[in-house]
């Protein structure tokens, strides 16, 4: 039995326990080297002649670490081939590095190191093209640009409506929000109020004409001239271009979690699965979670706290967003949480893994034990609202530290409980 | 201005404006890697090494008296990020080389680019824990640097020294311990990994130093293979 190893110049056989000594090797072609970007290529590409050089030693028991080579040498039937326990080529390996020295074609070390060199830098490159063909990532990248996108509107929403509340102050309270705002003053700052005609409110369409009518006419605001209200036209304008553009990310985030993630879009929508993906980093990293890590994605801050203070743990991260959770009762939403996460975490290693769709039979399926949990638990139960009384307590004292000294038997008591399987006493 | 070489051949200790500084001679004068300060004294040109980005300089000025030579040597640098330590190894080595291991593609991106500015760079993009995977690569190391802020980090070092630091050969671990466990305190999560280190790997423990003054919550461990 043998042991073999690979490296970028070629591959060394030889003994094992207890002699550790090479015993032959084949170099790999200078240009085939140069020419190739992954080792699995540079091995298929010498693939005869490795095959051919081996079978000349008569060896037929092989063992190796590598796993492209452990998958070359399975392809002859005549060798027996095995993966390497846990550092059991190791003492072999060095004697390869000390061996390396004795070669006359390998002697230069510069030539050497640059030769690695040059293949390590082909073979980065080839990754780092081959990972873009994955979309997740643009989703991710995507959503963090809508938030980008939100704090700079709220930015200008906060001056425009300053600047032009000068004017018209009335209509900050009419508008449905800070968009629709931006939209309005867009399109009305044209013009002074007193001179608006009311067509062009109505062309708002809005549902508060009437209203908008009567506070243009008897506004409290000042006199603005065309050219003075132009520059605040400008700023609306530009904020009406950015609600455009976040309007087709949105879209586009839409597109590619259909492509990408579709049960976990049909569980929580697009913008709620885009958010899981960016917030574990990928869809591989979200599918590799467990369903308890889904759950309180988002709420890190609180997590961490829990760990180390013994605080209670939060039922929730930004699944919260979902309708399921936030628009049921509030005793029944941790149970409801822990539900999704888990098929949230199904979801995503189908879409990973297979991309069959199964969204339909998931969604159904948390549909029918929301029910249950609804029917089951109408009201919250009495630990419950001991535990909400605790909380409303702590916090009508101010912040969680005045209880402190209180709570220090309490979180000294779960970790001593956390502990108790890890420390010797 | 006074330039005096320190213990480890290759860096020097600069007094400028009445301040202490660690820096090395640039291979590539005129160009800062990190937006480090460039400093010309008799014709040369050093870059200041700052203990606040890297973690070798941090372990240097934080008093460590052990930590190993670069020059002429075999570096395995794990978790190399964008370069920035790995640059002044770079200026020290000689000839030598530095095998950057880096896990991430978004950060491997900008550290392939210093490696084409840098000759004795080797970018690999590759998982720390998987050593096999990268072997093909590495033809033995003098030194094993690593930085790589994971849970099993002194696992990752262990086997990582067991299968390429050579024998005799000094392995630097900063130790971060928050990302072993953020519930226990750091003396302990040092102790432990010094412990693993030397139970599970039987490496030498050569001296271990908080390097509280630049990065809290952090340690060095150097040890040596016997």
């Amino acid at each position: 039995m043998k042991g073999i190893v690979l490296s970028l110049v070629g591959i060394f056989w030889g003994q094992k326990e207890p002699k550790n000594m090479i015993d032959g090797y084949l170099l790999f072609n200078k240009k085939e080297i140069s020419e190739s970007s992954e080792l699995s290529e540079l091995l298929s590409l010498n693939q005869k002649k490795i095959i051919e050089k081996l079978i000349q030693t008569g060896e037929k028991d092989w063992v190796a670490d590598q796993e492209e080579l452990v998958e070359l040498l399975k392809l002859e039937p005549t060798f027996n081939v095995r993966y390497a326990r846990t550092n059991e080529l190791v003492p072999l390996r060095n004697a390869f590095f000390n061996y390396v020295k004795q070669i006359p074609e390998l002697s230069d070390e510069r030539q050497l190191f640059r030769t690695i060199k040059e293949f390590a830098i082909a073979n980065v490159t080839h990754q780092l093209k081959k990972r873009v063909d994955q979309r997740d990532i643009f989703i991710a990248q995507s959503i963090k640009s809508i938030d980008d996108i939100n704090t700079i509107l709220n930015t200008i929403y906060a001056r425009i409506s300053e600047w032009y509340s000068l004017h018209f102050p009335e209509l900050v309270e009419l508008a449905r929000d800070n968009e629709q705002y931006i939209k309005m003053v867009a399109k009305l700052s044209t013009t002074p109020r007193s001179e608006l005609p009311e067509e062009d409110i109505k062309l708002l369409g809005v549902k508060r004409e009437e209203l908008i009518i009567e506070a243009a006419k008897n506004s409290l605001g000042g006199d603005m001239d065309p050219q003075d209200l132009a520059p605040i036209k400008e700023l609306a304008s530009f904020g009406v271009e950015i609600i455009k553009t976040k309007e087709r990310l949105e879209k586009y985030i839409d597109e590619c979690m259909t492509d990408v993630a579709p049960n976990v879009q049909c569980l929580v929508g697009s913008l709620l699965g885009a958010r899981l993906i960016s917030l574990s980093g990928s869809l591989l990293n979200l599918a590799k979670s467990p369903a308890s890590t889904i759950q309180v994605l988002g709420a890190e801050k609180a997590l961490f706290r829990h760990i180390k203070t013994g605080e209670d743990p939060p039922k929730h991260g930004v699944i919260f967003q979902s309708a399921y959770i936030h628009s049921s009762k509030k005793h029944q939403r941790g149970k409801i949480a822990r539900l999704l996460a888990s098929k949230l975490a199904i979801a995503a290693r189908v879409d990973y893994f297979t991309g069959e769709f199964i969204g339909d039979n998931l969604k159904a399926e948390v549909e029918k034990k929301i029910e249950k949990i609804r029917k089951e638990s109408p009201t919250p139960s009495i630990r419950q609202m001991e535990q909400r009384k605790k909380q409303k307590k702590r916090k009508q004292k101010g912040k969680y530290k005045k209880n402190f000294d209180k709570d220090r038997k309490r979180r000294k008591r779960r970790k001593n409980k956390k502990n108790k399987g890890s420390k010797k006493e | 201005m006074t330039v005096k070489q320190t213990y480890i051949e290759g860096v020097y200790q600069l007094t400028v404006e009445g301040k202490q500084r660690i820096a090395t001679v640039n291979i590539n004068p005129g160009i800062s890697v990190y937006n480090e300060k460039l400093i010309t004294i008799e014709s040369k040109e050093y870059r200041i090494w700052d203990p606040f980005r890297s973690k070798f300089a941090a372990a240097f000025l934080s008093g460590l008296k052990q930590l190993p030579q670069i020059s002429n040597n075999k570096i395995l640098y794990l978790g190399v990020s964008t370069g920035t330590t790995s640059s002044h190894f770079s200026d020290i080595v000689g000839n030598g080389i530095i095998y950057g291991v880096e896990f991430s593609h978004r950060v491997m991106r900008e550290f392939v680019k210093l490696s084409k500015q840098r000759q004795n760079l080797i970018p690999i993009l590759g998982d720390a824990r998987k050593p096999e995977e990268y072997a093909a690569y590495i033809f033995g190391a003098d030194v094993l640097y690593q930085d790589v802020a994971q849970p099993d980090q002194s696992m990752i070092f262990g086997r990582n020294a067991e299968m390429f630091l050579r024998h005799g050969g000094k392995g630097v671990l900063m130790v971060k311990s928050q990302s072993v466990d953020v519930s226990m305190e750091p003396e302990e999560v040092f102790n432990k990994e010094a412990s693993v280190l030397e139970d599970t790997f039987g490496l030498k423990i050569l001296e271990m130093k908080s390097i509280h003054s630049f990065e809290k919550k952090h340690a060095a461990i150097i040890t040596q293979k016997v």
